[in-house]
């Protein structure tokens, strides 16, 4: 083989083995939500992340808990990420565990877990692989039961994530919509059978869906921003 | 692999101020962005530094695309940009640090040491690493990539004489040094 086919041989090869650590993201998206106004979204980062931690001593299996920001991609990466976790790494989240209980309260957590785990153990019942809900599929009552649950939750993780609670921030029509928006995203994303850990693959999405999953994303986007503006 | 007619649509939705968008440009564009980061920067450590400068800067750009250009081109020349700057930013620390550096440099190199059956390959890789930075930039784009001569000359923004007689230098020095040689040759490689 010539010298120029086994520089692209020898290259790409190469290149296959050399990936992004998945947490990357997380920073870069960080920096984006931070460009126009300052925000905690940091810190938003790192308590959506604890949030999922949160539950997998109890179970000893990671599910994905749908917070409004890009967490859709933890299901998988969770998993890999838990499985690599370093002594360091452990006792870090450790102390973060403990700051988020000394910022709830120790009676405000335990509601806080026990209302969460209704929320993630619909997931575990009724999720795909990648713990998405197809809410649709769902008898109503089932469907009203979570989403109360959930309405119950977010300010919750709001209050988790160092911004002001959602449900004070909307209006009451505007929560509700919100709390809908994250419903329908969650349940596109397993109707069109995406693997939300590789992250988000537009394109599987059928065509009849899109339409509705953009006005989700938007209103999720919209609530994100408003959230950070408002601290 | 993205089209361009799906960058497109994901541009119009994150200039219209949805940035979840923006997340998903991010995964779309992420492996090659990262790949082309990781071989031209000499401290690997650095890579994620300058991969948030990247897509920082992307972001800002974005209402400057021009959507008739492809995409992955484009971003890949913002991606040269900020390489060369965290050059220019380096320079002065590397004088004072060079002796650590090459210690460094020496470790990264053996990063991917549990594969065996790839010492040939590797050995190459190794030897485009240690060319001279303009010389492994073109050969980088150009092999890695597979980018055709005139998409390269656009994303460094060099004319495209400039780039052929740059791939052939770095094809000659290649050759000479020989991708079969003794590691030894690293040295010189490094040092010519």
């Amino acid at each position: 083989m010539d010298l120029e086919n086994r520089l692209t041989e020898s290259l790409q090869k190469k290149g296959k083995e050399i990936v992004p650590s998945p947490v990357l993201k997380k920073v870069v998206m960080y920096h984006i939500y931070k460009i126009e106004g300052g925000s905690n979204m940091k810190k938003r980062i790192i308590i959506s992340v604890l949030a999922v931690l949160l539950l997998i001593p109890t179970t000893g299996f990671a599910y994905q808990v749908l917070l409004s920001d890009d967490l859709y991609g933890s299901f998988e990466h969770l998993k890999r990420q838990v499985a690599s976790i370093t002594m360091d790494k452990y006792i870090q989240f450790n102390m973060k565990l403990s700051q988020a209980k000394g910022e709830l309260g120790e009676e405000e957590y335990e509601n806080f877990t026990k209302l969460l785990k209704v929320v993630t153990s619909s997931k575990l019942e009724y999720g795909d692989e990648y713990g998405n809900v197809d809410y649709e599929q769902l008898s109503s009552e089932k469907a009203t039961e979570i989403k109360q649950a959930m309405m119950v939750v977010q300010p919750y993780y709001d209050k988790l994530n160092g911004v002001r609670s959602s449900k004070e921030i909307l209006t009451s029509q505007e929560f509700n919509q919100y709390i809908e928006a994250l419903m329908t995203y969650e349940t596109i994303m397993a109707k069109s059978e995406i693997d939300t850990s590789k992250g988000l693959d537009r394109t599987k999405i059928p065509e009849e869906l899109r339409e509705e999953f953009i006005k989700a994303q938007e209103f999720i986007s919209y609530v994100d921003e408003k959230l950070q503006q408002d601290q | 692999m993205a089209d361009q007619s799906e960058y497109t649509e994901l541009i119009e939705l994150i200039l219209s101020g949805n940035r979840i968008a923006y997340g998903e440009l991010y995964e779309k564009t992420i492996q090659d962005v990262y790949r082309n980061v990781y071989f031209l920067l000499e401290n690997k450590s650095d890579v994620d530094d300058v991969i948030q400068d990247i897509y920082i800067q992307a972001y800002k750009s974005l209402k400057k695309y021009d959507s008739n250009r492809q995409f992955k081109p484009w971003l890949m020349g913002i991606a040269m940009k900020q390489i060369q700057s965290y050059r220019r930013k380096r320079w002065r620390q590397l004088r004072i640090a060079k002796k650590v550096e090459k210690y460094q440099q020496g470790m990264v190199l053996d990063i991917a040491d549990d594969i065996i059956d790839k010492i040939d390959n590797k050995h190459l890789v190794s030897l485009v690493e240690s060319l001279p930075y303009k010389l492994k930039q073109v050969i980088i784009l150009r092999y890695l990539n597979e980018y055709s001569q005139e998409d390269v000359a656009k994303i460094i923004g060099i004319p495209i004489g400039t780039v052929k007689s740059r791939i052939s230098a770095a094809l000659k020095k290649l050759r000479q040094h020989g991708y079969n040689s003794h590691p030894i040759l690293l040295e010189k490689v490094r040092n010519a």
